[in-house]
């Protein structure tokens, strides 16, 4: 087991995967860019994560297959417990399932192959005909001089999805992808490219797990989407990593005239995340909406939110934040809305709520503005609080414990961000909540 | 009200309720002290870079109107609550051509039942820039307060560059915390309006970016303040 970071192991993980050459230039110009930077200065403290100690890769004991009578035992079993195949006969249009560091299952349904639409492993991506795609694209969305967790991701991404929806087409059921890292000590930098072309319709779905460890394990993912002329996509996370984890992911959209991108976020898990989604609206018209979730409890240190860059004109953006702290959770909602020169008309409304549920712990809400344009219309609000007293007289006096409905608020509080997901994700965030509040 | 003209740093522990106008010609550091159950009313107009450090006792309680006028130049306005007192702050702020302004505003709320209001009327004219942090800080054991910010500017002009970070920092459940903040420019009616009755788009500009002052200081009940003011806004 090789822990730590230099030119051996990102040479070893090109090596293994037969990659072209340009990506392994690739790779080594990420590490000399890592090298070259600083931790951020601001955010929570990452002093307990020490490279030297991850496991950058973690070989796979197969191959990735598309049947999942042929995926091992032990792994299957893994998958089925979270419900994953079950998911993919009953509702989904495709799967890819990451374990550690491989995909072991890939998979997408032939009446949405049909279509044109192309669903493959990241690295097959990088071989046949859409290999040119790839590398047009590939981490030009977030550049490895953008922080120094792009550049590691660049250094030693592995597994991950390529999405193409061609021109008009719809994908009526969700594709989805999940990550289950089961090595302690690990670290898996996974990349999603979805590029959905004009006029398309896409719905992305990204899971997440892990049994929790005694050692920091260390999630350093990237997803790039392109959404072209008149294009939607709609990419929802629920990430419940266990409380050992280092979420330090990256997730950029670049959106063209028409196209609209939503963001549906929730953040329960991991000891430190800093999660920042984000949207570049370059075309007329283009729109971004943001719904998210994030409940800190004990030994969480969450700092989420949200980025848009208006840079064209009569684009809108819409964010939705909610934020759940206890136990003595750290809980950071953190924002920027930009506007350039160019975004005559822009339009942006951010609504920021934060519920305290005990006073040993914290939340702050940062939003940043840049407003660079005289035409443009901006609203902000946000406001902090507890569970309203009146609200648990009134459900305690209808017969409700006051544990049941401090529950029910709270479900309440969050029930914008769970109407965006489709029923089942709903249902497992609804599930997470309840047991947050069941541990009060 | 007394009126007294700023051009170095004061420090000063009130002993009896006053009504004070302090007019920062030169940068100055205004330290204010107020002590318990007191009740003090304040106007600042800031010509000059402004410091100000304001500290309120148990049960203590200021009204506060601040105008800050254009140049090039930053202001920071540092206040902290103690048990049962509350500040209540409305600035203004008309920011002309190739200004350059920026402020700090921070309520830090160290005990309980305290409670701070905020609120900035702005207008940027052509290549004006503005920028602006706010905070409402309740601190672990200030039970029961109430923090509100507000920002409202208009743009008036091009090339203006807007940039404001309000900020909320809780550690403390029993709190009620709120800020908002809203940037926009005059409405196809409104101006349509004002043409009808003759007024060029540039004096709708100065009549808007005075209306936003004015409705700051209306209620000071100081003439002399009023007319002072009237000097700068050309009205």
């Amino acid at each position: 087991m090789t822990t730590g970071l230099n030119e051996a192991i990102v040479r070893g993980i090109s090596e293994r995967k037969h990659e072209p050459s340009w990506m392994l230039d690739f790779r080594l110009h990420c590490l000399d860019v890592y090298n070259g930077l600083p931790l951020p200065s601001w955010g929570p403290d990452l002093s307990g994560l020490n490279i030297d100690n991850i496991q950058s890769y973690v070989e796979a004991s197969s191959a990735m297959v598309d049947d999942w009578e042929q995926v091992p035992g032990e792994i299957r079993e893994t998958f089925e417990a979270l419900g994953i195949p079950e998911a993919e006969r009953s509702g989904l249009a495709g799967v890819g399932a990451q374990f550690n560091s491989e995909l072991v299952y890939h998979n997408v349904k032939a009446a949405v192959a049909d279509k044109g639409v192309v669903y493959l492993g990241l690295e097959e991506a990088l071989q046949g005909e859409y290999a040119e795609m790839v590398r047009e694209h590939f981490m030009k969305l977030v550049p490895p001089e953008d922080h120094k967790f792009a550049a590691l991701h660049g250094a030693v991404w592995s597994g991950g999805s390529f999405v193409y929806v061609p021109k008009n087409t719809t994908v009526e059921f969700p594709l989805q992808s999940y990550f289950r890292f089961n090595a302690p000590g690990a670290g898996q930098f996974e990349h999603t490219l979805i590029i959905v072309d004009e006029g398309a319709d896409l719905h992305f779905i990204e899971g997440c797990s892990a049994p929790k460890y005694n050692v920091a394990n260390l999630h350093a993912g990237c997803v790039e989407i392109y959404v072209r002329k008149n294009a939607h996509v709609n990419y929802a996370t629920v990430e419940n990593w266990s409380k050992n984890m280092y979420n330090l992911n990256t997730k950029r959209a670049i959106v063209a005239e028409g196209g609209k991108m939503e963001w549906v976020t929730g953040s329960f898990g991991s000891h430190v995340s800093m999660l920042y989604p984000m949207a570049i609206l370059e075309g007329d018209g283009a729109t971004m909406e943001y719904s998210g979730v994030s409940f800190a409890s004990a030994d969480q240190m969450l700092d989420t939110g949200v980025k848009v860059v208006h840079s064209a004109p009569d684009t809108k953006s819409f964010i939705n934040a909610k934020s759940l702290v206890k136990d003595g959770g750290e809980n950071t909602f953190r924002s920027l809305v930009k506007v350039s020169t160019k975004a005559q008309n822009a339009k942006s409304f951010t609504d920021c709520q934060s519920l305290m549920l005990d006073d040993r712990s914290k939340t702050d809400t940062i939003p940043n503005f840049e407003i660079n344009c005289a035409s443009a219309d901006i609203a902000h609000e946000a406001n902090v609080g507890k569970i309203s007293e009146a609200a648990l007289n009134y459900l305690q006096s209808r017969g409700i414990s006051e544990h049941e409905a401090r529950g029910m608020v709270v479900r309440g509080f969050a029930s914008s961000v769970s109407k965006e997901l489709p029923v089942e994700y709903a249902v497992e965030m609804n599930n997470l909540l309840k047991l947050e509040m069941e541990n009060m | 009200m007394h009126w007294i003209e700023v051009r170095d740093d004061i420090n000063l522990a009130l002993a009896k309720p006053e009504k004070l106008i302090f007019a920062v010609l030169k940068p100055s550091r205004l330290v204010l002290k107020v002590p318990e159950n007191m009740k003090n009313h304040f106007c600042i107009f800031s010509h000059d870079s402004t410091t100000l450090s304001l500290s309120l006792a148990r049960g203590a309680s200021v009204d506060l109107e601040w105008i800050c006028f254009g140049g090039e130049f930053a202001n920071d306005l540092q206040i902290t609550l103690g048990e049962n007192s509350n500040v209540k702050i409305r600035g203004a702020g008309k920011f002309n051509t190739n200004d350059k302004i920026s402020y700090n505003y921070s309520a830090q709320h160290l005990d309980s039942n305290s409670q701070s209001d905020f609120v900035f009327f702005g207008s940027l004219d052509d290549n004006a820039q503005k920028n602006s942090t706010l905070k409402i800080d309740f601190v672990n054991g200030a039970k029961n307060c109430i923090g509100n910010e507000r920002e409202d500017m208009i743009l008036l002009g091009e090339n203006v560059k807007n940039r404001c970070i309000p900020q909320i920092v809780c550690a403390e459940s029993d709190v009620v915390g709120n800020h908002g903040l809203s940037c926009g420019h005059i409405d196809d009616d409104t101006r349509n309006y004002l043409e009808s009755r003759g007024i060029s788009e540039k004096q709708a500009k100065t009549t808007i970016a005075n209306a936003r002052i004015l409705q700051v200081v209306k209620d000071m009940r100081s003439q002399k303040a009023l007319q002072y003011l009237e000097r700068f806004l050309n009205v």
